[in-house]
């Protein structure tokens, strides 16, 4: 035997750590690919339902059935004339009339039609960008001009709109604190049942003058990594998913056919995904790290107190 | 065997002055432990038995040293330091300042006996190039210079015994605690203890074999009664 030992290297503290990471990881990984799914689903639908509000600011449409002699069409014509004078307004234009129109004024019955029976006329109003106009405005154009109608500034459509939004981001944050706190509870059950798995190694290291630095690192930073690496799987996967349904529209339609719901994803949601990765791997470091130092500290505490 | 003999409880009373203490039980009962309450002070270089039937508590008392286990009663000074004023994260300080041969020797079997060893030396802190040569010296000492990478699971009784008194002892330690070292192995591991004490280490030794502790020479306090 050699009187010197080049060739050694130090015998790892806990050894038993090293391969026990596994099962973290896969439910890590599970974890991560529903929070990253459920991240891009909710992006999408609160971008859509963020997106329409925005179509129809700036908006009014003005339904002019007619009054007394004036047929809706004059009074469509002589409203568009009056809007298109008003600064605030980009473009005044008469809808052009749809057989739906028609339907619509049988049901509605004599309340809707005018004075010839025919359905009333829509003009379509635009808003210059930053003097947007009101209803309320048009409706005081119309009435200083004696033009019978009724305006509709999408408000009934989009106030629920942003609501349902409001709602999903709601919801969405709420699941992901959910998952969160799955996350800081498994990391936390992983590093404890490290400490478990190895307490007479570990119990005889504090009795050899081992401090609780030298422990702490080896469990926690496998641990961690055990974590980080099933995140990063879980959000790869359903990044991939995500990626085919961008850059494949076949698939969102095969998958629509087959009844499943598609949200419609655009590039920026696939992104928003990644904010999981720090938000999940800090929350595993932390709690590896009161876990671990809990775990430590009962163990230490046989000692003089 | 001993060269300074401990002092008893009357003596550590009425006497103040004399050599730094390197552990001072001061009416001590371990938690867990027998319930007489034990008072000794081991004065640097000392060396002393704790002798008594199973169950009584020479275990607990070892270990209540070893920080281990907490005193129920009573008090504990170790290196002029109240042990129960020190932060469990800060204990380490001072158990590297003692080495401990356990009754069950806690060897880990699947590791070599140079590995046994280093892990010791790894959890005290120090760098593998400086302890790798002095762990080839202890176990020549201890007569197994030759089994360097023999497992430990490998190596009989007393072989077993030999590997833990050389884990006791790589860090240098200035008290050290044996609980029954001798086992079947006989007087072979007394005699490593006793050589260790002549170089100047304290060393407390707990024996359920009250001759062998009365014909060493050394410092003599016999537990009575059992553990509760």
């Amino acid at each position: 035997m050699s009187p010197t030992t080049p060739y050694r290297t130090a015998p790892a503290l806990l050894p038993g750590v090293r391969n026990r990471g596994f099962r973290l990881t896969l439910i890590m990984a599970l974890l991560s690919f529903v929070a990253a799914v459920e991240i891009m689903a909710v992006a999408a639908a609160i971008q859509a339902l963020r997106d329409w509000p925005g179509r129809l600011a700036g908006s009014v449409t003005l339904s002019t059935p007619g009054h007394g002699l004036e047929t809706a069409d004059a009074a469509a014509a002589r409203a568009a004339e009056i809007l298109s004078r008003d600064p605030r307004v980009a473009k005044a234009w008469i809808l052009e009339p749809s057989p739906d129109d028609a339907v619509a004024a049988r049901i509605m019955g004599g309340t809707a039609a005018g004075p010839d029976n025919a359905p009333p006329r829509l003009v379509g109003v635009a808003s210059k960008a930053g003097a947007e106009i009101t209803a309320a405005a048009v409706l005081s154009l119309m009435g200083a001009q004696g033009v019978s109608a009724v305006a509709d500034d999408h408000g009934w459509w989009s106030g629920p709109l942003e609501r349902a939004a409001l709602l999903a981001a709601a919801a969405a944050a709420a699941l992901l604190l959910v998952l969160l706190a799955l996350v800081a509870v498994l990391t936390g059950w992983g590093v404890r049942g490290a400490f478990a798995r190895n307490r007479p190694r570990v119990t005889l290291l504090l009795h050899l003058g081992a401090t609780d630095k030298t422990l702490l690192a080896p469990i926690r930073g496998r641990l961690t990594g055990a974590a980080i690496l099933g995140t990063t799987l879980g959000i790869l996967v359903a990044f991939g998913l995500g990626a085919i349904l961008v850059w494949s529209p076949a698939a969102a339609i095969w998958l629509t056919a087959q009844g499943v719901l598609v949200p419609p994803l655009d590039v920026l949601d696939l992104e928003a995904t990644l904010a999981w990765l720090p938000a999940a791997a800090l929350i595993a470091v932390l709690a590896a790290g009161v876990a671990a130092k809990a775990a430590l500290k009962s163990l230490n505490s046989g000692a003089p107190s | 065997m001993s060269r300074k003999p401990a002092k008893t409880l009357i003596e550590s009373e009425t006497q103040d002055a004399g050599p730094p203490a390197v552990m001072r039980l001061h009416r001590a009962v371990a938690d867990g432990g027998a319930r007489s309450p034990l008072s000794l002070t081991l004065e640097a270089g000392a060396s002393h038995f704790l002798t008594g039937d199973a169950g009584s508590g020479k275990t607990a008392i070892l270990e209540m040293v070893a920080l281990a286990r907490p005193p129920a009663r009573g008090g504990l000074e170790l290196f002029e330091r109240d042990a129960a004023t020190i932060r469990p994260e800060n204990r380490f300080a001072l158990r590297r300042r003692i080495g401990v041969v356990f009754q069950d020797l806690r060897l880990i079997d699947d590791m070599s006996a140079f590995d046994n060893i280093a892990l010791a030396a790894r959890a005290a802190g120090r760098d593998m190039a400086r302890y790798g040569n002095e762990i080839n010296e202890l176990l020549s000492w201890v007569g197994l210079g030759r089994r360097l990478d023999d497992l430990a699971r490998d190596f009989d009784d007393e072989g077993r015994r030999r590997l833990a008194v050389a884990r006791a002892v790589i860090n240098r330690p200035e008290l050290i605690l044996a609980d029954e070292p001798a086992g079947a192995a006989g007087l072979s591991i007394l005699k490593l203890l006793s050589d260790l004490n002549r170089a100047g280490t304290t060393v407390l030794i707990a024996t359920r074999d009250r001759e062998l502790a009365e014909k060493s020479g050394a410092g003599h306090t016999h537990l009575a009664g059992s553990a509760r």
